[in-house]
């Protein structure tokens, strides 16, 4: 493998990282009788920040601007059609920091617990330990639709329909355990 | 006439030669010697011997056993006149104490053969090599020293210029241009310890440095550094060290089988210096100590385990430690830190199969590239290795390296042609055939090698190597000369990788009780198709630069499986496809330096008033600053796609067949500038996701609960400070594919516009 | 140049619960769920599996400090009421956790999804679940059991074999597979500030749950089966304000059942952006199912065998129909007694936001 594909891995894996966080948004953390039935001894534990266009983002336009600009909007937005030719379901002004300690991976042997599933389970899962509370800092999205992908595509028209704000302390505790079900 | 002088004069020369004093020297010598008539020269105050040596043989042959190994188309000449001798001198003289002092000078000399050929193949060749130097130095020989009172003691000093090293195969040449060194032994015993030659050398110094390493595609430029319009070559960039070292060299006659040779050897390297220099710009391992065993190495012409014939080298074993007090880059000399590897080749079992250690030398190269080259039928045994990293004396340890496999690599210097229906590119191709391998690792130990073993292998990931990896390889790097600009490499790569299974995330496979099978997140059954088009590499004054014309893959994982890599329960397939142009990347010694995180604020009285933690990173650690172009798809194979696959129908062993199940596709993903700005008629596509990380060891401040109280503890751990940004990253379509039905589209397209991510993390290994 | 516009507060409600459908696959698995009845099991394969352990999720908005500053902030707005002023949901908590959570007071871990019977997220083959010949993304809750295997889904017995949910009650050894949810909401219309609602649901479960999407080619368009479960022993509605004064009267529903079927495999929901940017959730009239006829008496004899079959599935299968039971409906002291709502098909569903500037 070339250094530069390598290099290209490590980009994706390091965002993998640094967007896992959202995937699990939802879920849980660890506590201590789940530590004692690791058998390995694998496994990462990740604290810090995350930010989502804090500042803005690259795109400088009509449109999009620094958060200091008035009339601009600063945040990342995603745009996706289930018809074709028809109009975009709209996240818009996705913005805000999360800050957390302790987020864990590894792979965990169950084989016990779970009021008596773990026996008959009894097989590795991945487990992502959700850190106890997550910090939100101005964290906001925007749901929309709008008619083009593009707020710079000609004729453009956006149906802000509602906006959510978060802020503070979120407590998101215990783990989520990910494992192939059926036939693969 | 000539008088053949006593026979371990003529070996002890011949040892220097072998135990890293340039052939040269040897060379020199026996020429010297063989002209002069030594008791003619005893008592009186010397004789000065001048000569034009020109020679030539057709063929210098060594048999063992029967078997022959034949250097052809010998030649020793002058280098800037072809056709004519070179100027020899050498003053002789000897001293109050016996010994036999040489000055002697020598002046544009090449020596050179054409191929070097085994006798049971004499087909194919692996190809030619010249060395091109002038040479003035002396060298002194008494009797006694060794460590029994017996043997030899010789002094050897030279200064070597204008030196040039080319190795040429089918009219294509590499070759170290303008090399110039400066040697000095002193002492160096020679002595017969029972059936043993022992050569010790207690102190050796030296430098060298070589102007640039250069190409040649054009066979009628042979040994200049100059084509045809005068122009000097392209050039990979130079090299320059120094070393002080001393070693400890037997020399056994007798080979694996038979006849041949075995050498053991001991050396302790006391201090050295490497540089590349690439345009000026130096990539520097500075400070580099360490000491390593060789021991039953043998040398026998023989047949490898495919009973094709081959010089062999095969080793009892090699251990050592070797330490980089500095890995640096840039004129200002910013380090990212020190790198300390102890490693140990020996044989040893690795899934149930014994490895050891050998190279099996053998000509011909790739079949389809002409009748020189090098195949080198090799097999090693990475018994164990520890590789550590330290960032301002934060140290974090890989611990329980192991490395196995076997194959056939080739070496060819080839040019930009399509050859037998292959297509080569400019350069020294590496090829890879039927190449099986595999690595793992045992988990992280940080502070020092006594600390207790911890997971936070796949840490790895992010610098791009799996925590453990098994597969069957085919293809080639070739590395061109030149870079982006000027000096520095381009490589072209096509690589095959069959029968993967690669651990994202893995245990240790051996806790202390015995080797158990490795668990973790898997993917296997795989295969990977890569290919990369001009990739450029330079050193420039920021860091070490790379941009890619062109890179495409397919990555298929047959399973990722959760468990072992055998028997884990899996996911599903996954199918990953990656197409880019235009990416590039620089890595620049550095990290983070003063961070805030979880807050902001550019000083630790800020910082600590908004809720941040102030870190002081130091000035060591790496940075790494990328722009990953995704190009929207090209054809079927060239795009960005995922596709993951379950309910797969099982064949007659039980094995899901690729294809046979419900799979969801995420089509066409490519990057863009969010319009058409040069009205080109295709969105501007130059931004593509860039980002920019710094990394460094760090004690990082985590909270655990443990037994239920929260304590702060500071782990040494990996900090990243990373920003990640896109203008506009797009999916053309999400389709869902029955294997009856097809593919239907469910999704037309997805855009996500004006992302910025940045994140300050520190992983640590779960205690 | 762009401009946005805002929806008007009724219309915002209903997009919101359709775009609370149409995000789900943006969001993945955070929300999931639906169930039916049994017929999981036809399914041979599972994907991915997840299960969340001991899991608590709360979070909310706090009273602001002498300062004005509030630690926490929750807050869903940029809706409009019909009469053009700024509506502003101020969400004073949301919270998941373990089952006597005192409506949230208490919160203790819960497991979502059991490792034998968990959440799951798969491609699956349309022709095991009557989507003939197409692939299926599906996201599901826990599968129903067999009511030999399973527990009473309203929690009435934490005995096995009591009912068809895989999910368990908490008992004294074990924390359970029921989520206590809820969410206390201020809901302020301008400068009023006055109304709350909040929602309590206890041990609540989602078994038999899924959401099923493929891509519909002659449409041209994703297509979607969406079914919610949701069984709840208690289900408490009330505005009462975030420190519990000016309640008003509690609405009580025990032994709540909801068993929602939006869209089927023949009449699909379809999620759509009009031209001017507004939301459109359609469920189609059925189509008819080729030439045939039905007898005039409408019995099977004389009628075109397969037709006649066709709209007796259609008609008769439970799948597709939703139903609503409240074992005990009460409002302040006031019992209202049972409530059933049973066997609703929908057959016709078309749902579009409309803008005030329209």
């Amino acid at each position: 493998m070339s250094r530069h594909q390598l290099l290209s891995k490590a980009a994706a894996i390091v965002a993998a990282l640094m967007c896992s966080p959202f995937a699990i948004a939802e879920m849980a953390p660890l506590d201590d009788a789940g530590m004692a039935e690791v058998s390995g001894r694998g496994g990462i534990y990740l604290s810090g920040d995350i930010s989502i266009n804090e500042l803005g983002g690259p795109i400088q336009n009509d449109y999009f601007g620094r958060c200091n600009e008035q009339d601009k909007k600063c945040g990342a937005r995603l745009a996706y059609q289930l018809k074709e030719g028809g109009g975009w379901m709209v996240l818009d002004e996705i913005r805000g920091m999360f800050a957390f300690e302790g987020l864990t991976l590894r792979v965990r042997s169950i084989d016990s617990g779970f009021g008596g599933d773990g026996e008959l389970f009894n097989r590795d899962v991945i487990e992502l330990g959700l850190p106890d509370t997550v910090r939100f800092n101005d964290v906001q999205f925007k749901i929309a639709a709008s008619n083009t992908p593009r707020p710079t595509d000609p004729g453009f028209m956006q149906t802000d329909i509602f906006d959510v704000e978060m802020q503070g302390d979120v407590l998101m505790q215990g783990n989520l355990l990910v494992f192939p079900e059926g036939n693969p | 006439m000539t008088k053949v002088i006593g026979l371990p004069k003529a070996c002890a020369a011949l040892m220097l030669a072998a135990t890293g004093v340039p052939g040269g020297v040897a060379w020199a010598d026996m020429q010297s010697l063989d002209d002069g008539e030594l008791s003619r020269i005893q008592g009186q105050s010397g004789i000065t011997l001048e000569m034009d040596l020109q020679l030539s043989a057709d063929r210098v042959s060594y048999y063992d056993d029967g078997r022959g190994a034949h250097l052809e188309g010998l030649k020793v000449g002058s280098s800037e006149n072809p056709g004519q001798g070179a100027f020899h001198r050498t003053r002789i003289d000897i001293g109050a104490d016996a010994s036999l002092n040489l000055d002697y000078l020598v002046e544009d000399r090449r020596v050179e053969f054409s191929d070097i050929r085994l006798a049971g193949a004499p087909s194919v060749s692996m190809g030619g090599i010249f060395f091109d130097h002038s040479l003035q130095g002396t060298l002194s020989i008494r009797e006694g020293g060794g460590v029994g009172g017996s043997g030899y003691t010789f002094d050897s000093a030279y200064t070597m210029t204008g030196g040039r090293l080319g190795y040429r195969t089918n009219g294509n040449s590499v070759f170290l241009d303008d090399i110039t060194m400066n040697v000095e032994a002193l002492g160096i015993t020679l002595e017969q310890v029972g059936d043993t030659l022992e050569l010790i050398s207690e102190n050796v110094t030296g430098n060298w440095k070589v102007g640039a390493i250069r190409f040649s595609d054009d066979p009628l430029i042979y040994g200049r550094a100059t084509d045809a319009s005068g122009a000097p070559l392209a050039s990979y960039g130079g090299l320059e060290g120094d070393y002080r070292i001393s070693s400890r060299t037997g020399i056994k006659a007798g080979g694996r089988e038979g006849q041949g040779l075995r050498i053991d050897n001991e050396t302790t390297i006391h201090s050295a210096n490497f540089l590349y220099l690439d345009d000026g710009n130096a990539l520097a391992l500075r400070d580099i100590t360490g000491e390593y065993r060789i021991y039953d190495l043998r040398i026998d012409v023989t047949n490898d385990n495919q009973g094709r014939p081959a010089l062999g080298l095969t080793l009892g074993g090699l251990e050592g430690e070797l330490a980089v007090g500095s890995v640096e880059v840039g004129p200002s000399g910013q380090s990212f830190g020190s790198v300390n590897l102890a490693f140990a080749f020996e044989d040893r079992a690795f899934n149930g199969r014994n490895y050891t250690n050998a190279v099996y030398l053998q000509g011909g190269g790739h079949q389809d590239a002409g009748a020189q080259g090098l195949r080198l039928a090799a097999e090693w045994s990475l018994s164990n290795a520890d590789l550590s990293y330290t960032d301002n004396g934060n140290r974090v340890i890989v611990s329980g390296l192991q490395s196995w496999g076997q194959g056939d690599l080739t070496v060819n210097v080839t040019r930009n042609e399509i050859r037998n229906g292959t297509r080569f590119y400019d350069g020294l191709r590496i090829g890879f055939e039927d190449l099986s391998a595999g690595y793992r690792i045992n988990g992280l130990r940080v502070g020092d090698e006594n600390a207790p073993l911890q997971g936070g292998t796949e840490l790895l990931l992010a610098l791009g190597f799996y925590p453990a990896y098994e597969f069957d390889m085919d293809g080639h790097i070739t590395l061109g000369a030149g870079g982006a600009s000027g000096e520095g490499l381009t490589i072209n790569s096509d690589i095959h990788v069959r029968n993967g299974k690669a651990a994202v995330v893995a245990a240790p496979y051996d806790e202390g009780a015995g080797e158990v099978p490795q668990k973790g997140l898997w993917l296997t059954e795989m295969t990977y198709d890569g290919h990369v088009r001009n990739m450029t590499v330079d050193v420039t004054e920021e860091g070490l630069a790379m941009a890619t014309e062109e890179a495409w893959g397919t990555m298929d994982v047959g399973n990722v499986r959760v468990g072992t890599s055998d028997d884990g329960a899996s996911f599903g397939r996954l199918r990953m496809q990656s197409y880019e142009k235009d990416s590039s990347a620089l890595i620049r010694p550095g990290g983070a330096g003063d961070v805030c995180v979880g807050g902001s604020g550019s000083s630790a009285a800020a910082c600590g008033a908004l809720g941040g933690t102030w870190e002081t990173r130091g000035d060591e650690g790496v940075s790494i600053a990328m722009a990953k172009v995704l190009a929207p798809a090209a054809s079927d194979e060239k795009k960005n796609a995922l596709l993951w696959e379950t309910n797969r129908s099982v064949d007659g062993q039980g094995r899901p067949v690729n294809g046979s199940g419900t799979a969801i596709l995420l089509n066409d993903i490519h990057t863009s500038d969010g319009g058409d700005f040069d009205g080109d008629g295709q969105d501007d596509n130059t931004y593509g996701i860039r980002t920019d990380l710094a990394v460094d060891v760090y004690p990082t401040r985590v909270i655990r609960t443990v037994d239920g109280v929260k304590r702060v503890e500071h782990p040494l751990g990996f900090a990243v400070q990373a920003q990640s940004s896109f203008k506009e990253l797009s999916i053309n379509n999400i389709d869902m594919i029955h294997p009856v039905g097809g593919a239907q589209t469910a999704v037309y397209g997805a855009v996500l516009q004006n992302v910025d991510i940045r994140a300050n993390l520190t992983a640590t290994p779960i205690p | 140049m762009p401009f946005s516009r805002r929806s008007t507060f009724s219309n915002a409600v209903l997009s919101f619960l359709m775009l609370g459908l149409s995000m789900l696959p943006a969001t993945a698995t955070a929300e999931l769920e639906k169930l039916n009845d049994g017929e999981l099991s036809e399914i041979d394969g599972a994907g991915i599996g997840l299960v969340l352990e001991d899991f608590i999720f709360s979070h909310g908005t706090d009273a602001p400090d002498v300062n004005g500053e509030q630690a926490r902030i929750f807050r869903i707005a940029g809706i409009q009421s019909t009469d053009g002023r700024e509506v502003d949901i101020t969400v004073n908590h949301l919270y998941i956790a373990g089952s006597g959570s005192d409506y949230g007071t208490n919160l203790t871990p819960v497991n979502l999804g059991r490792l034998l019977n968990p959440w799951r997220i798969d491609v699956v083959d349309g022709n095991d679940i009557g989507i003939t010949n197409k692939a299926v993304l599906e996201f599901a809750a826990p599968a129903m059991v067999d009511a030999a295997q399973g527990y009473d889904c309203l929690g009435g017995s934490a005995a096995a074999g009591s009912g068809t949910c895989s999910s368990r009650p908490a008992t004294q050894d074990w924390q359970g597979e029921r989520a206590d949810i809820g969410m206390q909401m201020n809901v302020a219309v301008g400068d009023d500030r006055s109304a709350n609602l909040n929602l309590h649901a206890r041990s609540a479960v989602i078994d038999g749950s899924y959401l099923r999407l493929w891509g519909d080619d002659e449409r041209r368009q994703m297509a979607g089966e969406f079914r919610l479960n949701f069984y709840s022993p208690e289900l408490t509605i009330n505005a009462c304000s975030q420190d519990g004064t000016n309640c008003g009267s509690n609405i009580v529903m025990s032994d709540f059942v909801l068993q929602l079927a939006l869209g089927n495999r023949l009449q699909p929901i379809y999620f759509d952006v009009d031209g001017s940017g507004n939301f459109l959730l359609e469920i189609d009239t059925i189509d008819a199912p080729g030439t045939g006829q039905i007898a005039a008496n409408g019995q099977r004899a004389g009628s075109d065998a397969a037709t006649w079959d066709f709209y007796n599935d259609y008609y008769s299968n439970p799948e597709f129909r939703s139903n609503v039971h409240i074992g005990d409906f009460s409002v302040g002291e006031k019992n209202f007694g049972s409530a059933r709502v049973e066997g609703m098909l929908i057959q016709h569903l078309q749902i579009q936001t409309k803008d005030l500037a329209q």
